[in-house]
């Protein structure tokens, strides 16, 4: 079978070859056009590369959606005294969100050529793949792709005949879903406990091994090839004014239609699910949505007239992240997920700050006890005032992320919360 | 307003009945996993054919690779796995970026992380053992205990759990005969539920060593496990009539061999000529093959 679905209201961009498998080879992906925009790049002064991507206005793809050329401007200019890195986040850990494996999967090259560019903009000479553990299938094949590069002269000490030398390391994580935060990542990089660091100093000045460092998504550094070649304006085409561009839409869950579908930014939340993704399975109604990896706030059925972008999404009370689209039917137990999704930060919480290491903890805790049907009265104050305290008081925002879904759900869903605590009161008072 | 081309019903169709392993397993249904061999990994080649001195130092560092074939006895930094280290710690600026894809290389050896081979990555890399330790246990894929041949670890986080992964879960542990996170009796697989992997459009999502195996349900799951039963490596060395020796009663607890060095569990010296080394006997000296415990159907 081919790529899993395609639909004809998608712009493909970035996912063009996906299901192709010849794209994967150098020879198969020069033929589409590959490396043509590096060599425009290298032609190119750094700078004026750096002002193609901040005009066409790309957003970080990994979820923070902050502008990527302007991130690059922060690097320093003329500093030829230290080493300058590019690290590629490829961690993708986000209970939704597959969009970054398919990307290192089906177009390696596609990956390896934004990397490229993306290192000769900042004047950096060593580039790292930080990729999770778990994806040994796309590091395989990430790994045979540098190795392709290499060879044909792409990566290494002459790039392309310019005389830059860019090196291109594939790093593999060990399993710690904070090590796609970005600061944790290169403490994990430099082979730490992937704890987050606090900033300032940020990366751009002090960043893996102590030198200046640019941390971008693989979808991110996946745009980049295109913006260069075709322009900014071309880009700016798609989206909104203050979200231009496609984006990959990872829709899982309930759905007719799972996987990626690469859609302008801004598309409506309710078209990709009943259009795009053929709507909910087995007939069924829609309870609630995730719009952006299970990191943000739940949306109910009636929310979801929504444009998919950054903004839009955060004027509804959630956030984009992602764009990892998690669907529940009306047959689901929004306590169990919310509980799932809370023991799963639990465990990754990396201990440092307390509010993270014994909020987490006691969520999982509390919500296990009213699932379980011992649930009391005061539990749902206990929540909302322990999640309360864990947002906005951490180094990182892990702490937040496990906080929004139990908040948000208890607005929303408050009677499946009651329901249990009225079924365990007689039961909790025998206890 | 849903739109549903003929094809996709098909397809829709087809995944209801769950043909038996309709799921390709590597890779879902999208891909050409290659699977590569012991000897594929077991080289140089492997960690990129760019030599460790020079500028070049790029390519990939380690994979991870989790071989079904797991040699706890075997030495680390040895052979090959000399010059793959050196590779690994070419690539980075300061030594201890190399910390993680050592460790992953030990694991790749040996099947898990001991204290020992902690040690040898602290010596390596001149960190103190305790700090080793540290980095090690922060991360979920480094095994601190022996593991079955095939680690199976099943995705039942929210997108996975929606469509059914508890069940999925279940039916492994039922299938393997053995509790959570335990090595099931034959050795061959221990079952563990795991986070996020990323694979959440194609539920459930089950890593089985290195392998994806997507859109897995509970009634495919014997016939994965038939066929990683026969997959798996065969034993080139028996249990020694020590080990075969005691049979458990029906009803009595089966006892879990201690050492995991013990030769019934390394390969010998013949399919891996770098591992073992002294700490296995020649092969003439070894007592004559015993009957296999059930389960290891290929011995």
């Amino acid at each position: 079978m081919a790529y899993p679905y395609r639909h004809e209201r998608e712009t493909r961009v970035l996912s063009e070859y996906f299901g192709d498998p010849e794209a994967r080879t150098l020879e198969g992906w020069k033929k589409r056009g590959g490396y043509e925009s590096l060599k425009k790049a290298l032609a190119m002064a750094p700078a004026e590369v750096v002002d193609i991507v901040k005009n066409s206005g790309l957003r970080g793809r990994g979820g923070a959606g902050f502008p990527t050329g302007v991130k690059w401007t922060f690097m320093p200019k003329d500093d030829s005294r230290q080493p300058h890195y590019l690290l590629i986040n490829a961690d993708e850990s986000e209970p939704g969100a597959f969009k970054d494996r398919e990307l290192c999967r089906w177009t390696p090259h596609q990956l390896i050529e934004g990397a490229l560019i993306g290192a000769y903009a900042i004047r950096a000479k060593h580039v790292y793949i930080y990729m999770r553990g778990e994806f040994f299938e796309p590091a395989q094949i990430v790994g045979r792709a540098i190795e392709e590069a290499y060879s044909a002269g792409i990566a290494g000490g002459d790039v392309m005949g310019s005389g830059t030398a860019i090196d291109v390391t594939l790093h593999l994580g060990a399993g710690a879903y904070i090590c796609g935060e970005e600061t944790a990542l290169m403490n994990s990089l430099e082979g730490r406990r992937g704890q987050p660091r606090i900033k300032p100093p940020f990366p751009a000045v002090m960043g893996a091994f102590g030198k200046p460092t640019t941390i971008n998504n693989v979808e991110t550094m996946c745009a980049v090839p295109h913006i260069v070649k075709n322009g900014a304006e071309w880009y700016r085409q798609w989206g909104t004014e203050k979200s231009p561009g496609t984006k990959l839409f990872n829709m899982s869950g309930h759905l007719v239609r799972r996987g990626n579908f690469e859609l302008p930014l801004g598309f409506n939340l309710r078209e990709l699910i009943y259009d795009v993704c053929g709507g909910i399975r087995d007939g069924r109604e829609l309870k609630a949505v995730i719009p952006g990896g299970s990191s943000v706030p739940i949306l109910a059925a009636h929310e979801i007239d929504i444009a998919m972008d950054y903004e839009s999404v955060a004027a509804a009370g959630s956030m984009l992240g992602t764009a990892s689209v998690i669907v529940m039917d009306d047959r689901t137990d929004m306590v169990k997920q919310v509980r799932r999704m809370v023991e799963f930060y639990a465990h990754e919480s990396c201990g440092q700050c307390t509010p993270c290491r014994e909020g987490t903890a006691w969520l999982a805790r509390i919500l296990r006890r009213i699932e379980g049907g011992y649930g009391r009265p005061e539990d749902l104050d206990t929540l909302l005032q322990v999640g309360s305290n864990m947002t906005g008081t951490t180094i990182c925002v892990l702490s937040d992320s496990a906080a929004a879904p139990v908040a948000s759900s208890i607005a929303k869903f408050r009677n499946e919360y009651d329901a249990l605590i009225r079924r365990a009161e007689p039961a909790a008072a025998a206890v | 307003m849903s739109r549903l081309g003929e094809g996709e019903k098909a397809y829709l169709m087809a995944e209801q009945k769950t043909p038996v392993l309709g799921n390709p397993g590597f890779a879902g249904e999208t891909g050409e996993f290659e699977h590569l061999t012991e000897a594929d990994v077991r080289g140089t080649a492997y960690v990129g054919r760019r030599p460790p001195e020079g500028r070049d130092a790029g390519g990939a560092a380690s994979y991870a690779y989790q071989l079904a074939s797991k040699d706890p006895g075997a030495r680390l930094f040895e052979g090959p796995y000399r010059e793959r280290a050196e590779k690994i710690k070419s690539r980075y600026p300061e030594p201890q970026g190399a910390l993680l894809p050592l460790l992953n290389l030990a694991q790749e050896i040996r099947g898990h992380v001991d204290a020992e081979a902690m040690a040898l990555v602290a010596e390596e890399l001149g960190l103190s053992p305790t700090y080793v330790r540290g980095v090690a246990t922060f991360y979920t894929m480094y095994n601190m205990q022996p593991v079955g041949d095939y680690l199976i670890q099943v995705c039942t986080n929210v997108a996975c759990n929606l469509c059914g992964a508890d069940d999925v879960m279940d039916a492994f542990v039922r299938g393997v005969g053995a509790e959570a996170g335990e090595i099931s009796f034959d050795r061959a697989f221990t079952v563990i539920e795991a986070e996020c992997l990323g694979a959440c459009g194609f539920p459930t999502a089950v890593q089985i060593n290195e392998r994806y195996f997507e859109n897995v349900t509970p009634a495919e799951v014997p016939h994965i496990l038939e066929r990683l039963r026969a997959e798996r490596p065969i034993r080139r060395r028996e249990p020694s009539r020590e080990e075969a020796a005691p049979v458990p009663a029906e009803g009595e607890p089966v006892p879990v061999p201690e050492d995991p060095g013990s030769p019934g569990r390394t390969t010998g010296p013949e399919s891996n000529p770098y591992a073992g080394g002294d700490r296995t006997p020649p092969a003439a000296s070894r007592p004559p093959a015993a009957d296999r415990p059930s389960g290891e159907g290929q011995g």
